[in-house]
């Protein structure tokens, strides 16, 4: 058997792609397709999708709060459109609030990812593109709804509060006023 | 004295390491859990690639990985005085097109900062690669066939690891759920275990709750498949419990070691001279599950079983 061939195509298997023309033998073929209607080789993937649900459900637990009964599909959207995992849990988590935030729906939905996204990058002392976050009710009610999992505040219809996030300061974050 | 290092030699890489007792994980993200066991252990267990964030590489295929600086300064001050050896997981040693090299140059600065006793890798794969060079994931350790070719593919990997970091080098027996791996004719994965010991200059970390996993889920005998691995080339062995889904026995870490288990390591003990830890195993996202009393638990009784198989006080 040709070892290379086996496991790229065990690999995309796996995670639920089409081996295509991986070039494998008669056998090879013939064990790959018996081995995909097995009991093990469910096991097996559903192990893979927990371990990246788990990634993603340790590091943004807020926007996940945030989508509330819509969180599965979205996950289960996300896990579809980005099908290649990584071992990272912070990449994954950020990939993740990237397509919650374009996909999903829900008062404060991209305040709360684009903060959660700034803090897993500060916490690992990454540099970030955009370090102030809006929110349109004061951060702190937000954020301290959604852990206590109660009601969110009302956004405001037009002013704006202002999260700065860094690497360099203490906490990570603190409010800053703009103007 | 087995040497590490086939044909022998005088390498003190070849010797098998001086006996440390009892390890458990360090867990990244909650450092005082190893903070408030080290009472009870001889070693701790560092995973460096969980210490790590994905980065994009400046030379080579593939996904390149940096230290998060505040992970890497908590784990060396826990760390700090206490024998450390290191448990790799995204080598992917058993990738036929290549190995994964990010982790090595990891593994390099952990070491430079860090004097391991020995480091271990999983055997099996993670990354595969396709026609145009990308890197395919898995996303889960996937087990090798248990052929000569899987043999040739990871031997030679393992001296090269131990010439590069002149360190006792151990494999670790895989959990699999798939039936029917590819096999050579007559062999299964005992066979492949002997074979790969015997063709490389490595030692065995055997995990006996994936031996036992895959004995339940396979249905084999533990204790015989036990007695055909060469016992004298043990010089690890982890310990951990996990729970049944859809009737199969997962390597999920997150419970007590069933008792199969420790009738296995209390056989085992007194039988392989190289012996020089035993681990109790828990993963992060399985310690909520198992609980500081668990852990704590399972710990002293290795430690009772280890003082009175390997000498000290009980």
């Amino acid at each position: 058997m040709t070892l290379a061939g086996w496991q790229l195509a065990l690999a995309e298997l796996v995670g639920g792609q089409d081996p295509g023309d991986v070039p494998l033998t008669r056998a090879e073929r013939c064990w790959l397709s018996e081995v995909s209607g097995t009991p093990g080789f469910e096991v097996t993937a559903q192990v893979r999708g927990w371990w990246r649900r788990y990634r993603v459900a340790s590091c943004a637990p807020l926007t996940l709060e945030v989508l509330g009964p819509a969180r599965d599909d979205v996950l289960d959207g996300y896990l579809a459109a980005f099908p290649e995992p990584t071992s990272f849990y912070v990449r994954e988590a950020v990939r993740f609030l990237g397509y919650a935030t374009a996909t999903g729906s829900g008062e404060h939905l991209a305040s709360v990812s684009g903060f959660e996204s700034a803090m897993l990058q500060a916490a690992q002392g990454q540099r970030l593109a955009e370090p102030l976050v809006a929110f349109r009710s004061p951060p702190q009610e937000v954020l301290a709804a959604l852990i206590a999992g109660a009601g969110t505040p009302v956004p405001h219809p037009s002013r704006r509060w202002w999260l700065l996030v860094s690497p360099d300061l203490p906490q990570l974050c603190r409010e800053v006023s703009l103007g | 004295m087995t040497q590490l290092v086939p044909g022998g030699g005088a390498s003190a890489v070849g010797a098998p390491p001086r006996p440390l007792g009892v390890g458990c994980s360090y867990l990244p993200s909650l450092p005082a859990v190893t903070t408030s066991v080290l009472d009870l252990v001889d070693f701790v267990e560092v995973s460096p690639d969980l210490l790590c964030r994905e980065v994009e590489r400046t030379a080579g295929p593939g996904v390149g990985m940096a230290f998060v600086p505040r992970l890497l300064d908590d784990a060396l001050s826990v760390l700090d005085g206490v024998p450390v050896t290191v448990h790799g997981l995204e080598l992917s040693i058993g990738t036929a097109t290549g190995w994964n090299e990010a982790y090595l140059e990891v593994l390099d600065q952990f070491l430079d900062l860090v004097p391991a006793r020995w480091h271990s890798e999983h055997l099996g794969f993670l990354l595969a690669q396709r026609a145009d060079g990308r890197t395919v994931n898995a996303g889960v350790p996937l087990p090798l066939p248990f052929t000569r070719e899987a043999v040739e593919c990871v031997a030679p990997r393992a001296a090269a690891l131990v010439d590069r970091y002149r360190l006792p080098f151990l494999l670790e027996n895989a959990t699999y759920y798939l039936p029917g791996l590819p096999a050579d004719p007559g062999w299964d994965e005992l066979d492949f275990l002997c074979a790969l010991t015997d063709a490389a200059p490595c030692g065995l970390l055997l995990d006996l709750f994936n031996l036992h996993c895959n004995a339940v889920n396979h249905g084999f005998d533990l204790m015989a498949a036990l007695a055909r691995l060469p016992l004298d080339r043990v010089v690890e062995v982890h310990l951990a419990g996990g729970g049944v889904e859809q009737g199969f026995l997962l390597d999920s870490h997150s419970g007590s070691v069933p008792p199969p288990v420790w009738t296995a390591l209390e056989w085992l003990l007194p039988l392989a001279p190289n012996l020089a830890g035993v681990l109790y195993e828990v993963q992060e996202p399985a310690f909520p599950l198992v609980g500081l009393e668990t852990l704590r638990g399972e710990l002293d009784r290795v430690g009772q079983l280890w003082r009175r198989f390997r000498g000290g006080p009980e």
